[in-house]
């Protein structure tokens, strides 16, 4: 059995506790403070765009906040009575239901178009590099372009889709695909994923490259087929590429709030309200600032708890 | 000087003195009242006025050439800023947490009373009594400037909702214009035959899709604090229908008034329950024979008000100038030359006088402002959160999701919880 080597960096590091064994805190130099002094600008802008904002959502979610109150300076601490409020509801189950049938199909589909135009990639052809640039465009446009496409490709009355359908004789009268709930969903599903696809990709071909050609010759002179080197050797040797494309984009899609909200604002009914959504309408069409910032803090424990896997996961790497 | 101190603590003492100052500076940003302070000093003194408005699209330039003409007479200088109606409550509402708002504010009709009952826009009773012009506002508009007795917002504009009608078209079904919500139905399902239909309307999600919905359940005599009950029903069974017969497209779950006029105008669709704001429109991109009528009654004859009201805000240096502005901006002058433009209606009497307004088709609109029905102050804080719940009914019920009682009794209890 074979043991990796350590890394250079945690040779270092244990160096460092060989020679310095159980002396007492170093004194602070000058130099150490400057060190801190650099990080300080790094320190304080993570503190006022990430931490405060957090602590702020957590703090106002223990708030019977309305837009009354909470302009006025009167808020009213309530404890989790937001919390429970809101896991009584049916609402948010239902817009967790949502969420979740929306981002893991959203991944699937992703990861089977990133994949597919991976292993496209993974050769030379003449105008390759245009054409991967040309498909990657969805994930570099703005959300709020890419969405409004896909409402005008979807719309029943003009869309491409029902023209394309309508011409081959598939459909034999217009669909409206974001206004029936049985389609809504589908359509915001394929939407992300053709927006994510290009991500997956990225990341996957990275994976693809990092394959040794050796093991493919080998298995040619095996006498496998092109399937089972891709069964047998690129499928396994993918895996840690795939986890990350896995929780990064369970971690960026369960969260999306735009493309939904312009495609189909949440409808018809609740079919598309996904939890970002709901909290929304309750935070700022509702002006129930203290009941949003709950369903807010509810939204963050699945996407917390995975990316807390990503890092392990990375970790071990 | 200490930067000048040599010795050993010399490069210490720099380095905690420049981490203070960074402290010290993120510090002052974030206290509350910070940019209070810094919009003080900038605004006070010199008059300019700021104003945000909503009015996007075609909107924007006449709404925007009517400041420039306050400035063009008085000198004062007013900047404008255009915020899509879509993030307009909760820009304001950022903006009034951190004393931020602008002078005056044009805000949605309904909205007056919630921030009034925020205290984000000022009482202007003082203001309005001395004027003395108030007798000359329509009932129905200057009501949504009411709350707890008191006045906080001047109309600036008004619409209605009508029935707007494809002549042509009903002349070849050999129909009548419906004049009740019964013949309407009956006249949308014989003005379909599956690829045109006979009556279109905005359902999108939110509160826009509502509208139609609220016009259909008031004719029937409908309380809006009370969506599940008899009236409530009829309304819905009423939609539910005209959407199973296909009298109307299932398209208007995705459609916005918009949307909806496009339809019209591009005669996919033979009547439409829209606003005035798409006349010019209309006329100019449609090659339909379209006219006007009234909105169908039921049980009573009733329309739907959409309005902007002007509000000076709480975070106004210039009190006295935002009410100059707002004063200049009611004159039956200056608003007959600036609403045509917008295609709104007048919201005072002496305005909706000129000669301009007899127009058969507009006066249709007028005519429907003695009956549009607005939210009281009870209701109006919680509206958007109504008509969602009203809107997300209307949905359930067509598109399959739910039997109307149901989706009735779900809108029930939003609306219970809302009004508390």
């Amino acid at each position: 059995m074979t043991t990796a080597p350590p890394l250079a960096t945690e040779l270092r590091a244990s160096d460092t506790v060989r020679a310095t064994p159980g002396r007492k805190r170093r004194k602070k130099s000058p130099r150490r403070l400057l060190n801190y002094l650099y990080v300080a600008p790094a320190v304080l802008f993570v503190a006022a765009t990430t931490l405060y904002p957090l602590y702020y959502n957590v703090s106002l979610s223990l708030y019977d906040a309305s837009l009354k109150n909470f302009l006025q300076g009167t808020l009213e601490f309530v404890g989790l009575a937001n919390y429970q409020e809101q896991l009584a509801n049916p609402a948010v189950w239902n817009g967790l239901g949502v969420s979740l049938i929306y981002t893991i199909s959203t991944i699937v589909l992703m990861f089977v178009l990133g994949l597919s135009l991976a292993v496209f990639f993974n050769r030379s052809f003449p105008g390759k590099h245009l054409l991967r640039a040309v498909l990657f465009l969805p994930y570099i446009l703005p959300t709020v372009v890419s969405a409004n496409i896909w409402r005008w490709i979807l719309d029943g009355s003009y869309g491409l889709v029902n023209y394309v359908l309508m011409s081959v004789g598939i459909l034999s009268e217009p669909v409206f695909w974001l206004g029936r709930t049985e389609t809504a969903l589908l359509s915001v599903i394929l939407a992300t994923a053709w927006t994510m696809a290009p991500f997956a990709m990225l990341l996957l071909l990275a994976g693809l490259q990092d394959i040794p050609k050796g093991l493919y010759e080998a298995a040619t002179l095996d006498g496998s087929s092109k399937w089972q080197e891709f069964r047998h050797i690129t499928l396994p040797l993918l895996r840690p590429v795939a986890l990350v494309v896995g929780l990064l984009g369970f971690i960026y899609t369960f969260r999306t709030f735009d493309t939904i909200f312009i495609m189909t604002r949440g409808g018809p009914g609740d079919a598309t309200t996904v939890l970002p959504v709901l909290a929304y309408n309750e935070g700022f069409v509702n002006f129930e600032l203290g009941q949003g910032a709950a369903i807010n803090t509810l939204l963050l424990v699945i996407p917390t708890v995975l990316a807390l896997i990503y890092f392990r996961a990375t970790k071990k790497e | 000087m200490l930067f000048m101190t040599s010795g050993p603590y010399a490069r210490r003492r720099a380095i905690v003195l420049s981490i203070g100052l960074i402290a010290a500076t993120a510090l002052t940003a974030c206290a509350p009242g910070a940019q209070n302070a810094g919009k003080s000093a900038e605004q006070n003194g010199d008059g300019a006025l700021t104003v945000w408005h909503y009015y996007g699209g075609g909107a924007t330039a006449p709404f925007e050439s009517l400041l420039a003409k306050y400035t063009d007479e008085t000198g004062v200088e007013v900047t404008p800023r255009l915020i899509p109606f879509g993030d307009f409550n909760r820009t304001l509402l950022q903006s009034a947490t951190a004393g931020d708002l602008p002078d005056v504010a044009l805000v949605n009709a309904f909205d007056t009373a919630l921030f009034a009952d925020a205290g984000m826009i000022i009482d202007l009773s003082e203001q309005v009594e001395k004027w003395g012009e108030k007798d000359q506002y329509f009932d129905g508009s200057w009501a949504t400037t009411q709350f707890d007795g008191a006045t906080y917002g001047i109309p600036h504009v008004a619409d209605t909702y009508s029935l707007w009608y494809n002549e042509t078209r009903l002349e070849e079904a050999n129909t009548e214009v419906p004049t009740t919500w019964d013949e309407t139905e009956a006249t949308a399902k014989a003005l379909s035959d599956g690829q045109n239909f006979g009556l279109v309307y905005a359902g999108i999600e939110g509160a826009e899709g509502s509208t139609a919905f609220i016009l259909r359940f008031l004719a029937a005599g409908g309380d809006i604090t009370k969506i599940d009950g008899p009236e409530g029903l009829a309304a819905m069974e009423s939609f539910a229908r005209m959407n199973d017969e296909k009298s109307t497209s299932p398209g208007v779950l995705t459609w916005n008034e918009d949307d909806t006029t496009l339809q019209f105008q591009n005669e996919t669709a033979a009547m439409m329950i829209n606003s005035a704001s798409y006349m010019t429109a209309v006329s100019e991109e449609s090659d339909a024979t379209w006219n006007i009528a009234p909105m169908p009654e039921d049980a009573v004859q009733t329309s739907f008000l959409s309005a902007e009201n002007l509000t000076i805000t709480k975070d106004s240096a210039n009190v006295d100038a935002a009410w100059d502005l707002v004063e200049w901006m009611q004159q039956p002058d200056v608003m007959n030359e600036y609403l045509p433009e917008r295609n709104k209606l007048p919201v005072r009497e002496d305005t909706a006088s000129d000669e301009q307004w007899s127009d058969a088709k507009v006066q249709t609109f007028i005519n429907q402002l003695d009956v549009a029905w607005a939210p009281d102050e009870k209701v109006a804080p919680k509206s958007a959160e109504i008509f969602t719940a009203i809107q997300n009914a209307l949905q359930a019920v067509l598109s399959g999701q739910s039997d109307p009682q149901t989706a009735l009794t779900d809108a029930q209890l939003v609306i219970d919880k809302a009004l508390g």
